[in-house]
């Protein structure tokens, strides 16, 4: 199919078809639409792409993307450096912001423990995080890995570690209620497990 | 108005991955069809129904509408979550080893009762057993047996005289246990000691009721185990994903304690001279 077609865009629908969730169809039909596109649109899209490799780099305190490293949260004051919430992505530290209700520091493994995917303990942001533990006043490690089977299993693993490293921090886990909007009747038992042994006082 | 033809399923979730925004394919193993690929619409958004109805390993009664390249899930009602497995990483790892043999073997839409049958009861008994690894290779022995490749272990592979119990040679290529006659003629020969042989015999012939409480001596173990996967490596011609991680998290044991501090740790756990435990299983053997 690409044969017929001029080697700029045959390379730009094979970049397309590489990224997730994108089939063939779909990266024709964005290299076309590109194609189409006014020159300075598509240049600011491509200085976009080139900004993105040249200067994001991984904080080397948490882990999290940023521009600078520290950076803005592990280097903002008046966050509370006791606490540190472990997330699977960077996109879960923007949903917890999102909410404003968490002032302490973060810690991103850069995905889960997962047989399936072959991603083994030694392939995420653990042992820095058992670093951190030794060099920093954390008093508090909340695990809010993904209520998945790969993220409970990332944070059994973790606080395995932290033990076996001495450590006697305290542990926390997100609590795992019944989803907003849904039925009791219809929650599985593993969920409506969890949010039973997970209840708290009615204030 | 078009009518969308539905049908009853009763699965086990071998696989799954993402797809789109928030959607997720399924590979399931069916009673009554095999293995089959259904797509499971918005179960990444948290409040979906239907998440925790088919998170891996769950055993789930299933309703699926006719699509248009495979199934679509209309309603998920889980039977059995198998909780046990899933609050320890080396059960958890087992439980993807057999689904991962049952993928890998499996062509799609051939059903099978009593592959279904084997893999919810191994799952369970992964979560029961002493020692799960004893569940995993019980699953292999069984399930070589059902897809037509039964290891021999009580004839010679190769000439069909009669086995004595004692050591024995066991070869991936003639297809199980040779006579010291044909060992000589096997490139593949693994040489396993009495035990091992006596172990692999037991888990070949015995329900899985029996098996629950027998931990191995880990020389036994490591026979047992180098034996079957050679076998599975041969019929598969590749080398399981299930098998590397397991020999990851494996050097990860070493300084990290995997399992549950309330259970049994069936490394550590001496079962005492031979391989035997709680009422001797293995006495009796021929
Ligand atoms: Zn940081
Ligand atoms: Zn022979």
């Amino acid at each position: 199919m690409s044969s017929a077609l001029p080697r700029p865009v045959a390379r730009l629908i094979d970049a397309f078809a590489r990224l997730p969730g994108i089939g063939p169809k779909t990266a024709s039909r964005l290299a076309f639409h590109l194609l189409r596109m006014p020159d300075d649109h598509a240049l600011q899209l491509s200085e976009a792409l080139r900004a993105l490799k040249e200067s994001v780099v991984h904080c080397q305190r948490c882990y999290n993307i940023a521009e600078t490293s520290p950076c803005e949260v592990c280097a903002d004051p008046s966050r509370d450096s006791g606490t540190v919430c472990v997330v699977e992505e960077p996109l879960d530290v923007i949903a917890l912001e999102r909410t404003g209700e968490y002032k302490g520091l973060y810690h991103v493994l850069h995905g889960a423990i997962s047989p399936v995917d072959g991603i083994g303990p030694t392939d995420l942001r653990i042992d820095e995080l058992v670093r951190r533990m030794g060099v920093e006043p954390i008093r508090e490690i909340i695990l809010a890995t993904n209520p998945s089977l790969e993220g409970d299993a990332t944070a059994m693993f973790i606080e395995r570690a932290l033990r076996a490293n001495g450590s006697e921090v305290r542990l926390t886990r997100l609590a795992r209620g019944l989803p907003v909007g849904g039925d009791i009747e219809y929650a599985d038992e593993v969920t409506l497990g969890r949010a039973m042994t997970g209840r708290s006082e009615v204030r | 108005m078009s009518r969308v033809r539905l049908q009853k399923a009763e699965a086990i979730v071998l696989k799954r991955h993402d797809y789109g925004e928030a959607d997720r394919i399924l590979t399931v193993y069916t009673r009554q069809q095999g293995k089959i690929t259904v797509i499971a619409k918005g179960v990444r958004r948290i409040a979906s129904r239907k998440a925790g109805h088919v998170e891996l390993f769950t055993h789930v009664q299933m309703m699926l509408a006719e699509g248009r390249n495979m199934d679509v899930l209309t309603q998920a009602e889980m039977i059995d979550a198998f909780p046990r497995l899933r609050d320890d990483l080396v059960r958890m790892t087992y439980a993807y080893h057999i689904a991962e043999l049952v993928d890998r073997f499996e062509q799609d839409g051939h059903p099978s009762p009593q592959t279904f049958q084997l893999l919810r009861d191994s799952l369970a008994a992964l979560g029961d057993a002493d020692d799960p690894f004893v569940v995993a290779r019980y699953f292999e022995l069984r399930y070589l047996s059902l897809i037509g490749y039964r290891p021999h272990l009580f004839e010679c592979a190769q000439c069909a005289t009669a086995l004595e119990p004692g050591g024995a040679v066991f070869s991936a290529e003639a297809g199980g246990v040779v006579c010291p006659a044909c060992a000589r003629t096997v490139s593949d020969g693994l040489r396993i000691d009495d035990a091992a042989f006596r172990v692999l015999r037991f888990l070949q012939t015995r329900e899985i009721g029996v098996i629950l409480h027998l931990v191995l001596q880990p020389g036994t173990r490591g026979q047992v185990e180098q034996a079957l996967h050679g076998f599975v490596r041969h019929h598969l011609e590749r080398e399981l994903r299930s098998v590397e991680f397991l020999n990851g998290l494996r050097r990860v044991a070493r300084t990290v304690d995997l399992a549950p501090s309330a259970r049994a740790r069936p490394d550590t756990v001496d079962a005492g001279a031979g391989a035997e435990r709680s009422g001797d299983p293995l006495s009796e053997l021929p």
